[in-house]
């Protein structure tokens, strides 16, 4: 198998599927380590047929993992959903409230069952069609719609019970 | 999908803006190249290695290759004499040194399932391994024994180490035997953070093995160590992880005693003193030996470093590994590779090249000059040794 080629062409879009969910390009590289080891071991039972979708699935899976990983156990320290990114004390308000939903929204994804997560990550932000994920997660496409549509549903309950007046900007001290 | 929408809602902004990322934001080609470079290892590591993981019986056989690879690799660091001078991470080692007790886990890629992870203690002079199936290792420096327990075979075998090494090995001896074998001295390689510790990398190769070691700046203890072992079809890459230094560490995990209810068996390790005493031609012909036999009398790309281990117990394949015959010829010969492993430290203008294969009579595969010597001890492709001039020796760059 051409790795090299296989990653240069299609590594840097699963890498980016990662970088959306964990934030930060040492954990993608990570993630992409994760999926590409992953895909090494499906790909000696059976043929790739599509090796981009493959790698973001498996990706992007790896980095709702370090999510829950990240966020759940906080949960179970303050028993209150809340985000604790810090954004930089210099970045306009507008931003800095971008960067505070971008991470409220991580929180919340943490939340979200195995299944609706994928679904959602993967149509969602990634913006494959329910017949690429369905192909994918082995699931029928009229079920990826319900998974995507529930996902919805909770992450807006999820966002509304995280802190409803954030603080734009937060100290690193 | 809901991707060219004008947000309308909390969820829908947030989602917005996870998807709005800079073009320019993507991984390093170095990334890449690494993971390629990863992927092509996992891959080339044999099927039936793989494959094996998926029955009992097949568990047992991997079980029993590693512990093989483990108990010749624990031999051959027991022999190593320690006296390279310390490189650029020299902290990392005198951090490493001074810890009373370490604890990790190394995870051995192609990742199938939970028999990719060990589990290490270190002690003083005690050192255990936990294998995936619950058997275990407990190798005992100072007192020149190990223990190995399989509860799922309900069999424990003591093997008499047969003398004491030089100098006893401390904890984190492993460890550092990774580090001082490298042969460059530890180049910088940026930062990464795992599990919230921003750490310090290092690059360091040593002949076929690529090793990236993880500091944490503050403690200078190491937080990971990546390695990529050998550069052929029988490459691996091993992570070791999880560091816990200076935890306290009953001495339970370290008792040799035979556990109640499992078989006793014995091995003797052949007298080392006879082995130290052989000059190295001849553990170079004990290995070339060993190794040509198992390959269609091809010879190994080195004749030291762990990857030769991993190739033999490799090639020997799962049914030689569980013949104790095998087995306890194979942990001989570890002392072997313990003793080429310091032939760059000690050895004057040594080298090897193992391009020639078995009864080639005029290929020098080995060589090195004896102090006052004119000429150079060599070892044929035919195993025969001899001594032969400079202008002889394969056309190689000679160390």
């Amino acid at each position: 198998m051409d790795w090299k080629t296989i990653l240069e062409r299609d590594g840097p879009v699963a890498w980016r599927a990662a970088y959306r969910l964990v934030g930060n390009a040492a954990d993608a590289d990570d993630c992409l380590q994760d999926a590409t080891l992953a895909a090494v071991q499906l790909s000696r039972r059976e043929p790739i047929a599509n090796w981009r979708a493959l790698l973001t699935r498996l990706a992007s899976a790896r980095a709702l993992d370090r999510l829950r990983q990240r966020y759940r156990s906080r949960l179970h320290q303050s028993e209150q959903l809340q985000s604790h990114e810090f954004v930089d004390a210099q970045q306009p308000v507008e931003q800095a409230q971008l960067d505070e939903l971008k991470s409220q929204l991580r929180v919340a994804l943490a939340h979200l069952s195995q299944d609706q997560a994928a679904a959602f990550t993967l149509c969602a932000l990634e913006g494959w069609t329910y017949a690429d994920a369905a192909d994918q997660l082995q699931t029928p496409a009229a079920t990826i719609g319900v998974l995507v549509h529930r996902a919805r549903q909770r992450l807006r309950e999820l966002l509304q019970s995280i802190d409803p007046n954030p603080t734009p900007t937060r100290s690193h001290s | 999908m809901n991707t060219n929408h004008t947000p309308h809602d909390q969820l829908d902004t947030a989602e917005a803006a996870l998807r709005e990322l800079p073009a320019d934001m993507t991984p390093s080609p170095s990334t890449l190249n690494r993971i390629a470079a990863l992927a092509m290892s996992a891959e080339a590591l044999p099927m039936t290695t793989v494959s094996t993981t998926s029955t009992a019986r097949g568990r047992r056989k991997l079980v029993a290759l590693l512990l093989t690879a483990a108990a010749a690799i624990a031999v051959v660091y027991s022999m190593m004499q320690m006296t390279q001078p310390s490189f650029a991470f020299e902290d990392v080692l005198t951090a490493v040194k001074k810890a009373d007790t370490v604890s990790y886990t190394t995870v051995v890629t192609p990742k199938s399932g939970p028999v990719s992870h060990l589990k290490y203690y270190h002690k003083g002079s005690f050192s255990r391994t936990v294998f995936p199936d619950g058997s275990y290792s407990v190798l005992d420096m100072a007192g020149q024994k190990m223990l190995m327990v399989q509860p799922v075979l309900k069999t424990a075998t003591l093997t008499q180490l047969g003398n004491k090494p030089k100098a006893t090995q401390t904890m984190g001896d492993s460890i550092i035997a990774w580090l001082k074998t490298a042969e460059t001295t530890g180049k910088s390689v940026g930062e990464k953070t795992i599990d919230g510790v921003r750490t310090q990398g290092f690059e360091a190769n040593f002949g076929a093995t690529t090793m990236t070691l993880w500091g944490d700046p503050k403690t200078k203890l190491p937080v990971q160590i990546e390695s990529t072992i050998g550069s052929d079809s029988d490459s691996f890459h091993m992570t070791m992880q999880d560091f816990v230094f200076n935890a306290p560490l009953d001495d339970s995990l370290f008792s040799t005693e035979i556990p109640a209810g499992h078989q006793a068996k014995e091995m003797k390790y052949p007298a080392l003193p006879a082995l130290a005493n052989l000059p190295p031609e001849e553990h170079v012909v004990r290995i070339l030996k060993f190794y040509a036999a198992l390959f269609d009398g091809a010879f190994p790309e080195r004749i030291d470093g762990p990857e030769l281990v991993a190739k033999i117990t490799s090639g020997a394949g799962a049914k030689k590994v569980e013949d104790p015959e095998f087995m306890k010829e194979f942990t001989t010969l570890a002392g072997s590779m313990g003793a080429t492993w310091t032939f760059r430290q000690t050895l004057n203008k040594f080298g090897y090249v193992g391009t020639a294969k078995l009864n080639d009579k005029e290929s020098i595969v080995f060589w090195y000059q004896p102090k006052d010597a004119e000429k150079y001890r060599v070892v044929y492709a035919d195993l025969s040794i001899g001594d032969a001039t400079e202008d002889k020796l394969p056309k190689v760059a000679v160390k």
